[in-house]
């Protein structure tokens, strides 16, 4: 007899996979900026073409021009007189 | 004669140590470059992609029963979870095998397990693959299958020796593999390692129990179907 398992079991398991996904990656112990750059990456691989490709270089970009505007703040003033 | 073979043998297993050890290396140095905010951004945005399908598609395709169905599973999920020394996935399992039996044939939907067809693909099948499957799949497998999966490991296994090399070479590998057998690419995923873990899967044993279990859903090739 061929039997076919049923659609809508496998689509909680899923859903369970998915949860456990979100739970996961919405969990930073972090800055609001850093919560941002998760939202920005994960609207832009459900929403842009390439969307994980897109999203990766998206958020890539977010943190390095961060790093790259820190660079001077993060200068402790005290050695530079050392 | 004998010993220039194994000479030249010897050298021939040097390069091709020395290539996979740069290959393997590689995850290692991704690893180091791709901001965790990023692979953190990558699972919300997978979860929200597999809700939608879950949701979307899976639960609504049979209609009002199925609605049901789902409801049933999510009841007995939500009560079993509480009890962790159960593993949950199991009773869902067998409330689905038990619906399915009950039913009979499905035509409206379900999943099923191919018999292997071992063959290597055609260029185009391979220029196809790589242009549209495997360059997207490039950052969704290096954040989710890979980093974010050592990730947990070291946090729900620690002293495990999960490391990056390991996961990125045997999902390498497998990977390799099951294409010439005419398998789906699959990966060790952190979303099926935690969904695993929340359902009661702790062990290696689990993956023997997901393979025996798949195996009596399998059916012939519908009509249609490549081959």
């Amino acid at each position: 007899m061929t039997v076919l398992f049923p659609l809508p079991v496998l689509g909680v398991i899923l859903a369970v996979e998915a949860g456990a996904l979100v739970w996961r990656g919405s969990g930073v112990r972090v800055r609001s900026l850093d919560a941002l750059v998760v939202l920005v990456v994960a609207a832009t691989a459900n929403l842009a073409p390439y969307g994980f490709l897109s999203a990766t270089a998206v958020g890539s970009l977010m943190i390095h021009l961060r790093r790259a505007f820190r660079a001077p703040a993060a200068v402790d003033p005290g050695r530079e007189t050392e | 004669m004998l010993k220039s073979v194994a000479a030249d043998l010897r050298i021939v297993m040097s390069r091709l140590d020395f290539g996979r050890r740069e290959l393997s290396g590689a995850f290692g140095d991704i690893g180091t470059d791709l901001p965790p905010v990023v692979v953190r951004g990558i699972q919300v945005g997978l979860g929200v992609k597999l809700g939608t399908i879950a949701y979307g598609r899976y639960v609504p395709a049979e209609g009002g029963p199925g609605f049901y169905l789902a409801a049933a599973c999510e009841l007995l999920l939500a009560g079993l979870l509480l009890r962790p020394r159960f593993p949950a996935a199991v009773a869902v399992l067998l409330l689905g095998t038990g619906w399915a039996l009950w039913h009979g044939t499905n035509p409206l939907g379900g999943t099923a397990a191919m018999p292997p067809a071992a063959g290597l693909p055609s260029r185009e099948a391979l220029w196809t693959g790589l242009v549209l499957l495997a360059l997207p799949q490039v950052p969704l497998s290096l954040g989710n299958s890979v980093l974010a999966t050592r990730d947990l490991a070291d946090d729900w296994f620690p002293g495990r020796g999960v490391t990056l090399r390991r996961i990125g070479t045997t999902y390498s590998l497998f990977n390799a593999v099951v294409g010439v057998v005419g398998g789906i690419p699959v990966c060790q995923g952190f979303g099926g390692m935690a969904g695993h873990y929340a359902m009661g899967g702790r062990t290696g044993g689990r993956s023997c129990t997901t393979a025996s279990s798949i195996w009596p859903w399998r059916r012939s090739r519908p009509s249609g179907w490549a081959t």
